[in-house]
Protein backbone atom coordinates (compact mmCIF):
# COMPACT_ATOMS: atom_id res chain seq x y z
CA UNK A 1 0.00 0.00 0.00
CA UNK A 2 1.38 3.21 -0.93
CA UNK A 3 1.29 5.89 2.07
CA UNK A 4 -1.10 8.97 1.55
CA UNK A 5 1.36 11.47 2.02
CA UNK A 6 0.16 15.05 0.63
CA UNK A 7 2.84 16.53 -1.68
CA UNK A 8 3.89 19.32 1.51
CA UNK A 9 7.66 18.61 3.04
CA UNK A 10 8.72 20.04 6.08
CA UNK A 11 12.00 20.41 7.33
CA UNK A 12 13.89 22.45 10.51
CA UNK A 13 16.49 24.92 9.07
CA UNK A 14 19.13 26.30 11.46
CA UNK A 15 19.93 29.59 11.04
CA UNK A 16 20.54 33.18 13.32
CA UNK A 17 18.18 35.57 13.32
CA UNK A 18 19.93 39.26 14.80
CA UNK A 19 23.07 37.10 16.28
CA UNK A 20 20.73 34.24 18.07
CA UNK A 21 20.64 31.05 17.14
CA UNK A 22 17.43 29.34 15.88
CA UNK A 23 15.69 26.27 14.57
CA UNK A 24 12.92 27.32 12.63
CA UNK A 25 10.26 24.49 10.92
CA UNK A 26 9.31 25.28 7.26
CA UNK A 27 6.82 24.07 5.04
CA UNK A 28 6.77 23.79 1.52
CA UNK A 29 5.14 22.52 -1.81
CA UNK A 30 5.30 23.15 -5.70
CA UNK A 31 7.46 24.47 -7.92
CA UNK A 32 8.24 27.61 -9.38
CA UNK A 33 8.12 31.69 -7.94
CA UNK A 34 8.70 31.42 -4.46
CA UNK A 35 6.27 32.81 -2.17
CA UNK A 36 7.01 33.17 1.21
CA UNK A 37 4.08 33.24 3.91
CA UNK A 38 3.51 34.76 7.04
CA UNK A 39 1.12 33.33 9.28
CA UNK A 40 -1.17 35.71 11.81
CA UNK A 41 -0.12 36.38 15.68
CA UNK A 42 -0.38 33.49 17.56
CA UNK A 43 -0.96 30.93 14.91
CA UNK A 44 1.52 28.90 12.73
CA UNK A 45 2.62 27.91 9.33
CA UNK A 46 -0.60 25.51 9.06
CA UNK A 47 -2.45 28.19 8.09
CA UNK A 48 -1.43 28.00 4.70
CA UNK A 49 -2.03 24.05 3.96
CA UNK A 50 -5.06 25.06 1.58
CA UNK A 51 -2.59 27.13 -0.87
CA UNK A 52 0.51 24.13 -0.42
CA UNK A 53 -2.74 21.86 -1.35
CA UNK A 54 -3.84 24.07 -4.12
CA UNK A 55 -2.36 22.37 -8.41
CA UNK A 56 -3.66 25.41 -9.87
CA UNK A 57 -1.13 27.50 -7.21
CA UNK A 58 1.83 25.02 -6.91
CA UNK A 59 2.09 24.51 -10.05
CA UNK A 60 3.55 27.53 -10.98
CA UNK A 61 4.63 28.96 -7.47
CA UNK A 62 7.12 27.15 -4.85
CA UNK A 63 4.92 28.30 -1.70
CA UNK A 64 7.10 28.18 1.53
CA UNK A 65 5.27 28.89 5.41
CA UNK A 66 7.63 28.94 8.27
CA UNK A 67 6.72 29.03 11.77
CA UNK A 68 8.04 31.83 13.47
CA UNK A 69 10.25 31.72 16.59
CA UNK A 70 8.29 30.56 19.18
CA UNK A 71 5.34 29.44 17.33
CA UNK A 72 4.46 25.94 16.38
CA UNK A 73 7.52 23.98 15.89
CA UNK A 74 9.92 26.37 16.04
CA UNK A 75 10.54 26.49 19.94
CA UNK A 76 12.10 29.67 21.12
CA UNK A 77 15.67 30.32 21.80
CA UNK A 78 17.43 29.18 24.56
CA UNK A 79 17.01 31.13 27.90
CA UNK A 80 13.02 32.16 27.00
CA UNK A 81 11.84 31.13 30.21
CA UNK A 82 13.37 34.44 31.40
CA UNK A 83 12.08 36.33 28.74
CA UNK A 84 9.16 37.91 28.08
CA UNK A 85 8.03 37.79 24.38
CA UNK A 86 7.62 40.58 22.31
CA UNK A 87 7.39 40.96 18.22
CA UNK A 88 8.95 44.27 17.42
CA UNK A 89 8.67 45.72 13.65
CA UNK A 90 12.61 45.60 13.54
CA UNK A 91 12.81 42.11 15.01
CA UNK A 92 9.95 40.96 12.34
CA UNK A 93 11.69 42.25 9.69
CA UNK A 94 14.92 40.22 10.59
CA UNK A 95 13.29 36.81 10.51
CA UNK A 96 11.77 37.79 7.82
CA UNK A 97 15.35 38.63 5.61
CA UNK A 98 17.29 35.76 7.63
CA UNK A 99 14.85 32.86 6.83
CA UNK A 100 14.45 34.07 3.09
CA UNK A 101 18.36 34.44 2.65
CA UNK A 102 18.76 31.30 4.82
CA UNK A 103 16.87 29.29 2.28
CA UNK A 104 18.54 31.44 -0.81
CA UNK A 105 15.38 33.04 -2.40
CA UNK A 106 16.39 34.93 -5.23
CA UNK A 107 13.05 38.12 -4.71
CA UNK A 108 10.46 36.08 -3.15
CA UNK A 109 7.19 36.94 -2.92
CA UNK A 110 5.84 37.43 0.90
CA UNK A 111 2.33 37.01 1.10
CA UNK A 112 1.59 37.92 4.94
CA UNK A 113 -1.99 37.95 6.83
CA UNK A 114 -2.77 40.07 9.59
CA UNK A 115 0.78 41.52 11.34
CA UNK A 116 1.82 39.79 8.56
CA UNK A 117 -0.21 42.11 6.06
CA UNK A 118 1.09 45.25 8.72
CA UNK A 119 4.73 43.34 7.95
CA UNK A 120 4.93 43.87 4.34
CA UNK A 121 4.25 47.68 4.19
CA UNK A 122 7.22 47.92 6.21
CA UNK A 123 9.02 45.09 3.31
CA UNK A 124 7.76 47.64 0.99
CA UNK A 125 9.07 50.93 2.70
CA UNK A 126 12.81 49.74 3.35
CA UNK A 127 13.32 46.72 1.23
CA UNK A 128 11.33 46.59 -2.17
CA UNK A 129 14.29 45.48 -4.11
CA UNK A 130 14.58 42.47 -2.46
CA UNK A 131 10.78 41.26 -3.35
CA UNK A 132 9.36 40.31 -6.60
CA UNK A 133 5.88 41.28 -5.02
CA UNK A 134 4.06 41.99 -1.42
CA UNK A 135 0.55 40.87 -0.86
CA UNK A 136 -0.90 41.68 2.28
CA UNK A 137 -3.94 39.98 3.91
CA UNK A 138 -5.79 41.95 6.43
CA UNK A 139 -3.41 44.55 6.42
CA UNK A 140 -2.97 47.88 6.83
CA UNK A 141 -0.77 50.46 8.47
CA UNK A 142 -2.78 50.70 12.05
CA UNK A 143 -6.32 50.45 13.17
CA UNK A 144 -7.56 51.58 16.03
CA UNK A 145 -7.49 48.75 19.57
CA UNK A 146 -11.08 46.94 20.07
CA UNK A 147 -9.86 45.24 23.25
CA UNK A 148 -7.34 44.63 26.11
CA UNK A 149 -4.96 42.70 24.86
CA UNK A 150 -3.96 41.64 28.82
CA UNK A 151 -6.97 39.14 28.52
CA UNK A 152 -4.80 37.07 26.42
CA UNK A 153 -2.55 36.03 29.29
CA UNK A 154 -3.53 35.78 32.94
CA UNK A 155 -3.64 33.10 35.50
CA UNK A 156 -7.33 33.26 35.86
CA UNK A 157 -8.28 33.21 32.13
CA UNK A 158 -7.32 29.73 29.65
CA UNK A 159 -5.13 31.31 27.51
CA UNK A 160 -5.74 28.91 24.75
CA UNK A 161 -9.45 28.96 24.88
CA UNK A 162 -9.87 32.74 25.22
CA UNK A 163 -7.13 33.38 22.45
CA UNK A 164 -9.41 31.03 20.17
CA UNK A 165 -12.67 32.30 21.22
CA UNK A 166 -11.51 35.97 20.96
CA UNK A 167 -10.54 35.71 17.29
CA UNK A 168 -13.53 33.43 16.59
CA UNK A 169 -15.77 36.07 16.07
CA UNK A 170 -13.34 37.12 12.78
CA UNK A 171 -13.99 34.29 11.18
CA UNK A 172 -16.38 34.58 8.37
CA UNK A 173 -19.91 32.45 8.85
CA UNK A 174 -20.98 30.69 6.23
CA UNK A 175 -17.23 28.78 4.98
CA UNK A 176 -16.00 25.24 5.87
CA UNK A 177 -16.91 24.20 9.53
CA UNK A 178 -13.95 21.79 9.57
CA UNK A 179 -11.40 24.75 8.76
CA UNK A 180 -13.02 27.24 11.02
CA UNK A 181 -12.49 24.98 13.71
CA UNK A 182 -9.28 24.16 12.99
CA UNK A 183 -8.40 27.70 12.67
CA UNK A 184 -9.61 28.53 16.17
CA UNK A 185 -7.27 25.11 16.76
CA UNK A 186 -4.28 26.29 16.01
CA UNK A 187 -5.17 29.69 18.67
CA UNK A 188 -5.71 26.97 21.30
CA UNK A 189 -1.98 25.34 20.69
CA UNK A 190 -0.35 28.99 21.06
CA UNK A 191 2.47 29.19 23.91
CA UNK A 192 1.17 31.26 26.40
CA UNK A 193 1.54 35.16 26.24
CA UNK A 194 2.51 34.30 22.56
CA UNK A 195 -0.39 35.69 20.70
CA UNK A 196 -0.08 39.12 23.43
CA UNK A 197 3.24 39.31 22.30
CA UNK A 198 2.63 39.21 18.78
CA UNK A 199 0.36 41.98 19.31
CA UNK A 200 3.06 44.12 20.91
CA UNK A 201 4.16 44.79 16.83
CA UNK A 202 0.68 45.19 15.98
CA UNK A 203 -0.91 47.72 18.66
CA UNK A 204 2.44 49.59 19.95
CA UNK A 205 5.62 49.48 17.83
CA UNK A 206 4.29 48.93 14.30
CA UNK A 207 1.88 52.13 13.95
CA UNK A 208 2.99 52.26 9.95
CA UNK A 209 1.29 55.44 8.64
CA UNK A 210 4.33 57.61 8.43
CA UNK A 211 6.08 54.41 7.08
CA UNK A 212 3.64 53.94 4.14
CA UNK A 213 4.53 57.29 2.87
CA UNK A 214 8.11 55.86 1.86
CA UNK A 215 6.43 53.31 -0.37
CA UNK A 216 7.03 52.97 -4.09
CA UNK A 217 4.78 50.37 -5.86
CA UNK A 218 6.73 51.07 -9.09
CA UNK A 219 9.92 49.04 -7.49
CA UNK A 220 7.83 46.52 -5.76
CA UNK A 221 4.15 45.95 -6.84
CA UNK A 222 2.09 45.77 -3.72
CA UNK A 223 -1.22 44.58 -3.06
CA UNK A 224 -3.78 44.64 -0.36
CA UNK A 225 -6.33 41.85 0.39
CA UNK A 226 -9.27 42.29 3.31
CA UNK A 227 -12.06 40.31 3.93
CA UNK A 228 -15.22 41.86 4.39
CA UNK A 229 -16.30 40.10 8.05
CA UNK A 230 -12.94 40.79 9.57
CA UNK A 231 -14.02 43.86 12.20
CA UNK A 232 -10.48 43.77 13.71
CA UNK A 233 -8.74 45.31 10.32
CA UNK A 234 -11.21 46.08 8.63
CA UNK A 235 -12.37 46.80 4.87
CA UNK A 236 -12.12 50.57 5.61
CA UNK A 237 -8.62 50.31 7.54
CA UNK A 238 -7.22 48.43 4.07
CA UNK A 239 -8.43 50.83 1.74
CA UNK A 240 -7.52 53.56 4.04
CA UNK A 241 -4.02 52.77 3.96
CA UNK A 242 -4.62 51.43 -0.02
CA UNK A 243 -5.84 55.02 -1.04
CA UNK A 244 -2.70 56.73 0.61
CA UNK A 245 -0.22 54.50 -1.16
CA UNK A 246 -0.06 55.07 -4.92
CA UNK A 247 -0.12 52.25 -6.65
CA UNK A 248 -1.06 49.80 -4.23
CA UNK A 249 -4.17 47.93 -5.19
CA UNK A 250 -6.71 46.41 -2.67
CA UNK A 251 -9.73 44.18 -2.96
CA UNK A 252 -12.42 43.79 -0.39
CA UNK A 253 -13.16 40.06 -0.26
CA UNK A 254 -16.80 39.00 -0.02
CA UNK A 255 -17.71 35.74 2.49
CA UNK A 256 -13.99 35.74 4.23
CA UNK A 257 -12.74 37.29 7.20
CA UNK A 258 -9.47 37.83 9.48
CA UNK A 259 -8.12 34.28 7.93
CA UNK A 260 -9.12 33.78 4.53
CA UNK A 261 -6.32 31.11 3.99
CA UNK A 262 -7.13 28.93 6.31
CA UNK A 263 -10.60 29.53 6.99
CA UNK A 264 -11.96 29.02 4.01
CA UNK A 265 -9.09 28.97 0.92
CA UNK A 266 -10.97 27.86 -1.95
CA UNK A 267 -13.10 31.27 -1.52
CA UNK A 268 -9.38 33.00 -0.99
CA UNK A 269 -8.08 31.56 -4.36
CA UNK A 270 -10.66 33.39 -6.14
CA UNK A 271 -9.09 36.80 -5.48
CA UNK A 272 -6.08 35.18 -4.86
CA UNK A 273 -5.15 33.71 -8.37
CA UNK A 274 -5.43 36.67 -10.28
CA UNK A 275 -3.05 38.38 -7.90
CA UNK A 276 -0.45 35.73 -8.62
CA UNK A 277 -1.05 35.64 -12.65
CA UNK A 278 -0.38 39.13 -12.59
CA UNK A 279 2.64 38.96 -10.54
CA UNK A 280 3.68 36.12 -12.64
CA UNK A 281 3.59 37.96 -16.20
CA UNK B 1 -41.97 37.01 12.24
CA UNK B 2 -41.04 35.60 15.74
CA UNK B 3 -40.11 38.39 18.34
CA UNK B 4 -37.16 39.03 20.19
CA UNK B 5 -38.64 38.06 23.87
CA UNK B 6 -40.01 34.61 22.58
CA UNK B 7 -36.73 33.53 20.96
CA UNK B 8 -35.14 35.12 24.62
CA UNK B 9 -37.27 32.32 26.14
CA UNK B 10 -36.27 29.58 23.94
CA UNK B 11 -33.02 30.04 24.49
CA UNK B 12 -32.74 27.19 27.48
CA UNK B 13 -34.59 24.70 25.19
CA UNK B 14 -32.24 25.42 22.47
CA UNK B 15 -29.50 24.71 25.08
CA UNK B 16 -30.72 21.36 26.24
CA UNK B 17 -31.07 20.39 22.81
CA UNK B 18 -26.97 20.78 22.76
CA UNK B 19 -25.54 18.17 24.32
CA UNK B 20 -21.71 19.20 23.15
CA UNK B 21 -22.72 22.58 24.80
CA UNK B 22 -23.77 21.20 27.87
CA UNK B 23 -20.66 19.46 28.67
CA UNK B 24 -18.86 22.64 28.14
CA UNK B 25 -21.01 24.29 30.33
CA UNK B 26 -20.58 22.03 33.38
CA UNK B 27 -18.51 24.67 35.37
CA UNK B 28 -19.46 27.46 34.21
CA UNK B 29 -21.06 30.09 36.41
CA UNK B 30 -22.38 33.87 34.88
CA UNK B 31 -25.68 35.36 35.00
CA UNK B 32 -25.94 37.94 31.69
CA UNK B 33 -28.36 40.63 30.93
CA UNK B 34 -29.52 40.72 27.36
CA UNK B 35 -31.06 43.37 25.86
CA UNK B 36 -32.97 44.49 22.66
CA UNK B 37 -35.12 47.74 23.00
CA UNK B 38 -36.77 47.58 25.70
CA UNK B 39 -36.89 44.06 26.12
CA UNK B 40 -34.60 42.44 28.35
CA UNK B 41 -33.72 38.62 30.31
CA UNK B 42 -31.18 37.27 32.80
CA UNK B 43 -29.79 34.20 31.54
CA UNK B 44 -27.54 32.24 33.85
CA UNK B 45 -25.48 29.41 33.37
CA UNK B 46 -24.66 27.28 36.16
CA UNK B 47 -24.08 23.57 37.05
CA UNK B 48 -24.30 22.96 33.13
CA UNK B 49 -27.77 24.50 33.02
CA UNK B 50 -28.96 27.55 31.37
CA UNK B 51 -31.83 29.14 32.97
CA UNK B 52 -33.94 32.54 31.87
CA UNK B 53 -35.81 34.80 33.85
CA UNK B 54 -37.40 38.14 33.52
CA UNK B 55 -34.61 41.46 34.51
CA UNK B 56 -37.33 43.87 35.85
CA UNK B 57 -36.87 42.75 39.75
CA UNK B 58 -35.53 45.48 41.78
CA UNK B 59 -32.62 43.79 42.97
CA UNK B 60 -31.88 41.01 39.54
CA UNK B 61 -28.13 41.36 39.54
CA UNK B 62 -25.86 40.40 36.99
CA UNK B 63 -22.38 39.70 35.81
CA UNK B 64 -22.28 41.37 32.40
CA UNK B 65 -24.65 43.30 30.55
CA UNK B 66 -25.10 42.56 26.94
CA UNK B 67 -27.89 45.79 25.01
CA UNK B 68 -28.45 46.38 21.72
CA UNK B 69 -31.50 48.27 19.78
CA UNK B 70 -34.35 46.53 18.63
CA UNK B 71 -32.97 44.58 15.59
CA UNK B 72 -29.37 43.94 16.79
CA UNK B 73 -30.07 40.10 18.34
CA UNK B 74 -32.73 39.37 15.34
CA UNK B 75 -29.86 40.55 13.32
CA UNK B 76 -27.12 38.43 14.86
CA UNK B 77 -29.64 35.10 14.31
CA UNK B 78 -29.97 35.24 10.87
CA UNK B 79 -28.72 32.11 8.96
CA UNK B 80 -26.41 34.29 7.75
CA UNK B 81 -25.67 37.57 9.84
CA UNK B 82 -24.20 40.68 8.14
CA UNK B 83 -20.36 41.73 8.90
CA UNK B 84 -21.86 43.98 11.61
CA UNK B 85 -23.65 41.62 13.51
CA UNK B 86 -21.85 38.23 13.67
CA UNK B 87 -20.23 38.41 16.82
CA UNK B 88 -20.74 40.56 20.00
CA UNK B 89 -17.09 41.59 19.63
CA UNK B 90 -17.73 42.81 16.35
CA UNK B 91 -21.54 44.82 17.47
CA UNK B 92 -19.92 46.34 20.29
CA UNK B 93 -16.74 47.44 17.60
CA UNK B 94 -19.59 48.63 15.27
CA UNK B 95 -21.76 50.39 17.71
CA UNK B 96 -24.25 48.20 17.77
CA UNK B 97 -23.94 46.63 21.13
CA UNK B 98 -22.95 47.73 24.54
CA UNK B 99 -21.22 45.39 26.70
CA UNK B 100 -20.56 46.56 30.45
CA UNK B 101 -19.89 45.03 33.88
CA UNK B 102 -17.51 42.15 35.37
CA UNK B 103 -15.58 41.11 31.98
CA UNK B 104 -13.78 37.90 33.87
CA UNK B 105 -16.73 35.49 33.99
CA UNK B 106 -17.49 36.46 30.57
CA UNK B 107 -13.88 35.85 29.54
CA UNK B 108 -13.52 32.97 31.17
CA UNK B 109 -16.09 31.50 29.07
CA UNK B 110 -16.50 33.32 26.24
CA UNK B 111 -16.79 30.97 23.39
CA UNK B 112 -19.28 28.79 25.37
CA UNK B 113 -21.07 32.11 25.74
CA UNK B 114 -20.93 33.01 22.39
CA UNK B 115 -22.24 29.91 21.28
CA UNK B 116 -24.96 30.14 23.70
CA UNK B 117 -26.17 33.60 22.24
CA UNK B 118 -26.12 32.58 18.75
CA UNK B 119 -27.97 29.45 19.63
CA UNK B 120 -31.11 30.63 17.97
CA UNK B 121 -29.17 31.50 14.75
CA UNK B 122 -31.35 30.22 10.85
CA UNK B 123 -34.29 29.90 13.61
CA UNK B 124 -36.47 33.18 12.80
Amino acid sequence: MTPAFEPITGRYLRLEIAGCAHRIYVEEAGEGIPILCLHTAGADARQYRGMMLDDSITDRFRVIAFDMPWHGKSSPPAGWQDEEYKLSTEGYVEIILAVSDALGLDAPIVLGCSIGGRIVLQLAADHPDRFRALIGAQGAAWQEPWYDTDWLHRSDVHGGEVCAALISGLVAPGGPEADRHETLWHYMQSGPGIFKGDLWFYRVDGDLRETIARIDTARCPLWLLTGEYDYSCRPEDTLATADAIPGCKAVVMERLGHFPMSENHDQFAIYLRPVLAEIAV
Amino acid sequence: MTDVATIFDRLPEFFDARPALVRRATRARITMLVGAGQVSRRLTVGSGTLTISHADGPMDGWDIALRGDDTVWSDHWRALPAPDAADIFGMRRRGRLVIEGNFLPLMQNLQLIKDILALPRGTI
